[in-house]
């Protein structure tokens, strides 16, 4: 390549990739240097490791990490798993299949916090589940949903929010597979669950591995579902760094930002390699 | 099985499925939004007593909907417009340029897909502080939307660039076509689809985005999202909330009915977003 | 190696009917050809024999035992697809190996199978390698012993050639029929080229509009089709409506044709009064004869080598010759006959 044309190339480049480049690439160097003391918005900046120090000693630092991973792990989970016999149900169009497609996609159509708020209006101490299992007589009074302790209402919403996402990528996925590779699959004596082992998952892998990271990725990071479906007594990481911004302590609040980067790249490389070796029953080609 | 059982069955899991997925919850805000104040609606009453559109009204003239509206309904075109502006170089340069590091670049688009929300938000509000330009909420706002949700449109330009024909361009410059002329006549109707998808799924996006919107414009300007998680929060009204969660999702549904017409009429692989 | 009985089948989708009133044997070790134009209902009778398909109505008895509700994977047949259907994520290797692996055979015994197969395929040296990795014709053979080394009671094909180019299409044609035979199985052979039927099977069967026109041998179907459909698709053939006027002696049959006053001789007694009649363009003798015999116009000609195709006009009708004798050129009139046995007829006319 001649130089004229680097030129070019890199004058195209600037302000879409190079633009992002800069932007995250500041962002990321203004978390981490925060997070060492520096940049500091009222009083000196200097080079120290205090704030992770103290961090790193709070109990609520890891019940929140721990909170974070649970939730972003079970969220990506239950996409997946829920997203798969979906997927593969509706491989094969039928009467009424682009219907339930459509309705099955159709949260991906609906804003985080809206979601949250139906979810919330559904399960509310006089909400219609309440009102419902009450009328099948399967409890005897109301109980309390909203911000339930082990952050069920969060799973739930999560699920709901990012199953669709899931369901699109895995739906492409499972329906480049050929009719004639399953039907071999089946001729050769292959079951139901043999055929998902063997030919469908290892086909999809690469697909599954984008939903579950891509989800993980976002739930690990929640804030306003925690905060409006959350339990009262946890908080997520998201919600812990907002916590200190707010009331200006900007270190802390980096650490914290650090801490989630952190977990949400070696979460998803976690997940990732997981994914593969358990499909590929450990064999990396 | 009788191929009429089985449609039965399939008949009542969809209506169930619809029911559960979306009816009652969709449902619930409706008629939560149509409470009507002077009698609340009570556990022991399946419809509200008194309906009307009393909450509409009241949202409309007593909250800052009207503003937040205004603001989520410049900002989203706006980011539109400049993600577009932006993203396109870039997507020629990744679509029809052979070079070396190519690939890089395109991992660097994901970036801010990566990063989370919160994280871009908050030590973006820091770098502005910093920068002492916390004033204009705005142009700040819309300079991180147009960062973050880049990466669609890059993603979605570049596609359709590939798509271009070679040939097209040739035949117009054998048949002695201008620049200009050419990009009419060969590069336009290609990337005419692909356009139009960006704007929408960028719109899309803006209009719902919360986290830079909540950090970076909060306190003194609202977007229709932060509205929403403000209703939902300390003095919560639940017909109230009823309304925004409504307005919220119209234009979604609105835009998505678009980009379904778009996307059937252009190319099958834009829809796909493969790779 | 078992036998098929099939009986009365009929397949629908929706109102359309895909097959209807199939019945049909396939004895042990019998290679039996399918063969008709496109969309006649070859694939969906596969589908039936093999249980991805359910059939509207009938019976389909692989071994003696009724199988039209067993699903695919409990049936003792195997497919070899069109499309090779090669699982694109496993080695060569695995991919012979899976079914063999779904019946739990124990590894000692999948190797040695495994090294048989190879070695009668000649894939010992490709087993490592992923499907892309190969050529179509391994590919194709990759398919096929995935199949035969299930040592399956009936193996089934499905247009296996069809992406093939035309010299790999006759090495791999001559090996199938080879490993047919060494293991004696049983085999239905879908295919829509006349010629690959007639060289290959035991038996063919002509379907046409998902109806059996019929099922016979090769020599049988050439010599003695029972039907303008089949005369006309193997080799084709001058097809003419006929009205009987009476037996001259026994098995010979007088005619009245457009072409003049014909006899027939024939084992078949006439379907009606009024029947079709064919002859094929290599049967006619360009010599006068005491019957059959007529004047015919050369209006084309073309020189095909060993043969020349000669169109001709009979009394105002085209009909195609074939002569070894080049040396016919258009506008000649010739004097020619038919043996009473080379016409042969055919079904009444409706
Ligand atoms: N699942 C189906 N639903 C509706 N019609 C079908 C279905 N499968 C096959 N058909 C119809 O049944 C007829 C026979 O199809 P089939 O695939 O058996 O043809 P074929 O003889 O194998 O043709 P080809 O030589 O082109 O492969 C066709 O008209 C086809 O359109
Ligand atoms: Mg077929």
């Amino acid at each position: 390549m001649t130089a004229k044309k680097w030129i070019t190339v890199l004058a195209l480049l600037a302000p879409g990739v190079g633009l992002i480049a800069v932007m995250i690439g500041t962002v990321i160097y203004m978390a981490v240097a925060q997070s060492l003391g520096y940049y500091s918005l009222m009083g000196e900046s200097e080079f120290s490791f205090e704030f992770w120090d103290k961090m790193l000693g709070r109990k609520a630092y890891y019940k929140s990490v721990r909170f974070s991973i649970y939730i972003g792990f079970f969220s990506a989970l239950f996409s997946v798993a829920l997203a798969y016999p979906l997927a593969i149900w509706l491989r094969k169009p039928f009467n009424g299949s682009l219907l339930i497609g459509a309705v099955l996609k159709a949260p991906l159509l609906v804003p985080g916090l809206v979601a949250a708020f139906l979810f919330i209006n559904v399960i509310s101490y006089n909400g219609i589940l309440n009102q419902f299992m009450q009328w099948i007589g399967f409890w005897d009074a109301p109980h309390r949903l909203q911000n339930d302790r082990n952050g069920y209402g969060i799973l739930v919403l999560q699920t709901w929010k990012n199953m669709p996402f899931a369901l699109l990528l895995l739906t492409g996925a499972v329906q480049s597979i050929s009719d004639d590779v399953l039907d071999a699959a089946r001729d050769l004596g292959a079951g139901t669950m043999a055929r998902f082992r063997k030919i469908i998952a290892p086909l999809t892998i690469s697909s599954m591995q984008a939903a579950l990271v891509i989800i993980f990725i976002g739930a690990v990071a929640d804030f306003s579902f925690q905060v409006i479906a959350g339990p009262t007594n946890r908080q997520s990481l998201a919600q812990f760094m907002v916590f200190f911004k707010d009331s200006g302590r900007w270190h802390d609040a980096a650490v914290v930002g650090v801490t989630l980067m952190a977990v949400a790249l070696i979460g998803s490389a976690l997940l990732a390699f997981a994914t593969r070796i358990i499909l590929k029953g450990g064999r990396i080609k | 099985m009788k191929q009429a059982t089985i449609n039965k069955i399939l008949m009542y899991s969809l209506i169930t499925v619809c029911a559960v997925w979306l009816i009652i919850p969709f449902t619930m805000a409706v008629l939560w939004s149509l409470v009507d104040p002077v009698e609340p609606w009570t556990a022991d009453k399946l419809l509200p007593p008194v309906m009307s559109t009393y909450r509409w009204a009241y949202m409309w003239e007593n909250s800052s909907l009207r503003p937040a509206l205004f603001n989520s309904y410049v900002l989203a075109p706006s980011a539109a417009i400049v993600t577009l502006l932006l993203a396109s170089p870039t997507a020629y340069a990744l679509g029809r340029i052979q070079f070396p590091g190519r690939e890089v670049a395109k991992l660097i688009t994901l970036l801010p897909l990566v990063v989370p929300g919160f994280v871009t938000a908050i030590f973006f509000s820091s770098i502005i502080f910093q920068l002492g330009l916390h004033a204009w909420r705005f142009g700040a706002i819309l300079f991180a939307h147009s960062v973050i949700l880049m990466p669609y449109a890059i993603r979605i330009m570049t596609v359709s660039f590939e798509q271009v024909r070679q040939d097209h361009i040739d035949a117009a410059r054998d048949l002695g076509a201008t620049t200009i002329e050419r990009w009419k006549v060969a590069y336009m109707p290609a990337l005419k689809p692909g356009i139009m998808a960006a704007l929408l799924i960028v719109f899309i996006q803006s209009i719902e985005e919360f986290a830079i919107a909540f950090i970076v414009g909060s306190p003194s300007f609202v977007t229709v999202p932060t509205l929403l998680f403000s209703t939902l929060g300390q003095d919560f009204v639940r017909p109230n909330a009823a309304v925004l969660a409504l307005i919220l999702i119209v234009p979604n549904v609105i835009m998505m009915l678009i980009l379904e017409r778009l996307l059937k009429s252009a190319n099958p692989s834009l829809s796909s977003g493969k790779g | 190696m078992s036998t098929i009985d099939i009986d009365r089948l009929e397949m629908r989708f929706g109102n359309f009917t895909a097959l209807k009133d199939i019945s049909v044997s396939v004895k042990e070790g019998e290679f039996v050809t399918l063969l008709g134009p496109s969309g006649c209902g070859k694939t969906t009778l596969l589908k039936l024999i093999s249980g991805f398909l359910k059939p509207t109505n009938g019976t389909i008895k692989i071994a003696n035992e009724d199988v039209t509700l067993t699903p695919p994977e409990h049936r003792d047949t195997a497919l070899c697809f069109q499309s090779y259907a090669l699982f694109p994520h496993l080695t060569i290797k695995d991919n012979i190996e899976f079914g063999l692996k779904q019946k739990r055979v124990n590894g000692s015994e999948r190797k040695q199978r495994l090294q048989d197969m190879a070695g009668q395929l000649a894939l010992d040296a490709q087993l490592d390698k992923l499907p892309n990795q190969l050529s179509g014709g391994q590919q194709q053979r990759v398919a096929l012993g995935r199949a035969l080394i299930m040592r399956p009671g009936v193996i089934l094909f499905d247009e296996p050639l069809s992406n093939l180019d035309a010299k790999l299409r006759d090495s791999v044609r001559v090996e199938i029929r080879r490993i047919q035979q060494e293991n004696n199985l049983t085999a239905v052979y879908v295919t829509h080229d006349q010629s690959e039927a007639l060289a290959m099977s035991d038996r063919v069967m002509v379907l046409n509009g998902g109806v059996i026109e019929q099922v016979a041998p090769p020599e049988t179907l050439y010599n003695a089709p029972s039907t303008s459909f089949v005369a006309d698709f193997i080799g084709g053939a001058n097809i003419m409506n006929a009205e009987v006027t009476g037996e001259t002696e026994p098995g010979v049959w007088a005619l009245q044709t457009p072409i003049g006053e014909m006899v027939s001789k024939s084992d078949r007694t006439p379907a009606a009064k009024h029947i079709k009649v064919c002859w094929r363009p290599e049967a006619v003798k360009l010599v006068d004869s005491p019957v059959n015999s007529f004047t015919a116009r050369v209006t084309e000609r073309q020189f095909q080598g060993s043969y020349t195709d000669l169109f001709v006009d009979i009394g105002g009708n085209g009909y195609r010759l074939k002569t070894s004798d080049p040396g016919i050129y258009p506008g000649e009139n010739i004097n020619c006959s038919i043996e009473p046995s080379d016409l042969i007829l055919l079904e009444a006319i409706q």
